[in-house]
């Protein structure tokens, strides 16, 4: 690998024949391609591929949360942050096969402490209740961090959150789902941020919807 | 680190390049720029950092109440940057990682003011913590009419400390008392400490851990 300063190009990439370049950092790098590597398939990188091919498949959803929950104004940024809280996250290696394993992704990832935050779905008048209750000051955890609560349409790339209000006191906001949701499957999360908008505490999963759930369950009651 | 005298009154700070122009306490220096840290801090710089956080979050409330101007009056007479680096310094050792809070290694006062003899608490009347003391009255360090003051914490907020108004005793009465605030907790931290009539000079605090009795 090579740094070299070129006066006849600027930010040169891509290849030609064995060499490459790239910009990175604001250096000028040029390399040898990466040799041919022969997939050896081994159950930890089948592994490894599973969890990166679900990532990839529920970005969409949660796409235009991820700047806000990860302090950030560049999606690309936001999907590196996104990739790093989640990775190695349950249910990421089966593909998020079970509805509730949607509530452990995470949307925010930082030091704060999380939120005592609740958040109930009401299929009937199409709205979101979240509660949460005052937190005491200490370190990574001050009355004026703001309050966000996002829901995510699961399995489409609808989403949207909204800032709730501050630790220092009880509160309650209930807010309509959005009109454009398909409302089948429904996730909803919640975190804390600080007031400079520079960190963030872990997201909650905090609310899971269904929207025959109680039908299923009704039918499985009866079947046993 | 360089130390820099330039022109223009040496008033100069910012980036430049990879280096940082900067001020403290009248001078300038110059430093390289910081690198974005890659490694988890080390179990010792963690420790560290836990006290100086915890330290400053008690801070956020001093600045809410008078003791924001027994600290800055404490630094004047010694000479410390200011009230800030005052509490920091004497306090940062009380906090620890996980919320971790030394209570009796708080200082919540200070100064050249003397405090009475044989200051003790008698007991809760009410919500009123109650103490006495001897009258020591002698001169410009001790006199007659300064008032007692309490910084108050409860179990319940752990670091909110804060200066009832509600307080009673001047140095020659020799008792005095201060309202304790109302809420679920069981246990208060209670730094008592004298002031000057005009509110200029204080003494050194002496802590009391106060327990609720309990209902049978």
């Amino acid at each position: 690998m090579g740094i070299f300063e070129s006066t006849l190009f600027e930010k040169l990439r891509k290849s030609t024949g064995n060499v490459t370049t790239y910009v990175s950092g604001g250096q000028q790098i040029v390399r040898a391609k990466s040799s041919f590597r022969k997939d050896r398939k081994s159950k930890a990188q089948l592994r490894q591929r599973n969890r990166m091919q679900t990532l990839k498949d529920i970005w969409g959803d949660f796409r235009a949360l991820t700047p806000e929950g990860f302090c950030t104004t560049s999606l690309k940024t936001a999907w590196n942050r996104f990739v790093q809280a989640n990775l190695m996250r349950e249910g990421m290696e089966r593909g998020l096969s079970e509805t509730a394993d949607w509530l452990n992704v995470s949307i925010a990832q930082g030091p704060l402490l999380p939120p005592l935050l609740t958040a109930k779905i009401d299929g009937e008048t199409k709205t979101i209740t979240f509660r949460w209750q005052r937190q005491p000051d200490r370190p990574n955890c001050i009355g004026t961090d703001r309050l966000f609560g996002a829901v995510i349409d699961i399995g489409e790339t609808d989403c949207m959150y909204w800032e709730l209000g501050t630790r220092e006191n009880d509160g309650e906001m209930t807010v309509p789902l959005p009109k454009d949701f398909k409302r089948k499957r429904m996730a909803v999360y919640g975190y804390a941020k600080n007031a400079a908008g520079t960190r963030t505490s872990n997201s909650l999963g905090l609310a899971i919807w269904e929207k025959n759930s109680k039908k299923k369950q009704r039918s499985k009651a009866k079947s046993d | 680190m360089a130390e820099v005298e330039l022109g223009f009154n040496g008033m100069i700070s910012g980036k430049l390049g990879d280096f940082v122009l900067y001020r403290v306490g009248g001078k300038t220096y110059l430093r390289k720029r910081p690198k974005r840290r890659e490694k988890a801090p080390s179990e010792g710089q963690a420790r560290q950092q836990s006290k100086l956080s915890g330290a400053m979050v008690m801070y956020r409330f001093v600045k809410q109440c008078k003791l924001k101007q027994v600290f800055a009056a404490w630094a004047k007479e010694t000479g410390a940057r200011s009230g800030y680096n005052l509490f920091l310094s004497k306090n940062m050792n009380a906090f620890g990682q996980n919320d971790y809070v030394d209570y009796s290694l708080l200082v919540a006062a200070g100064g050249s003011l003397q405090l009475p003899n044989e200051l003790s608490y008698c007991g809760l009347e009410g919500n009123r913590a109650a103490f006495t003391w001897t009258d020591n009255t002698s001169g410009d360090t001790a006199r007659s009419d300064d008032r007692m003051q309490a910084a108050v914490i409860t179990e319940d907020e752990p670091y909110r400390i804060a200066v009832p108004e509600e307080t009673a005793g001047l140095r020659l009465n020799g008792k005095g008392s201060v309202a304790l605030p109302e809420g679920a907790w069981q246990t208060a931290h209670v730094y008592v400490f004298f002031s000057t009539a005009d509110g200029s000079k204080h003494s050194p605090c002496v802590y009391f851990k106060i327990e609720k009795p309990q209902n049978d």
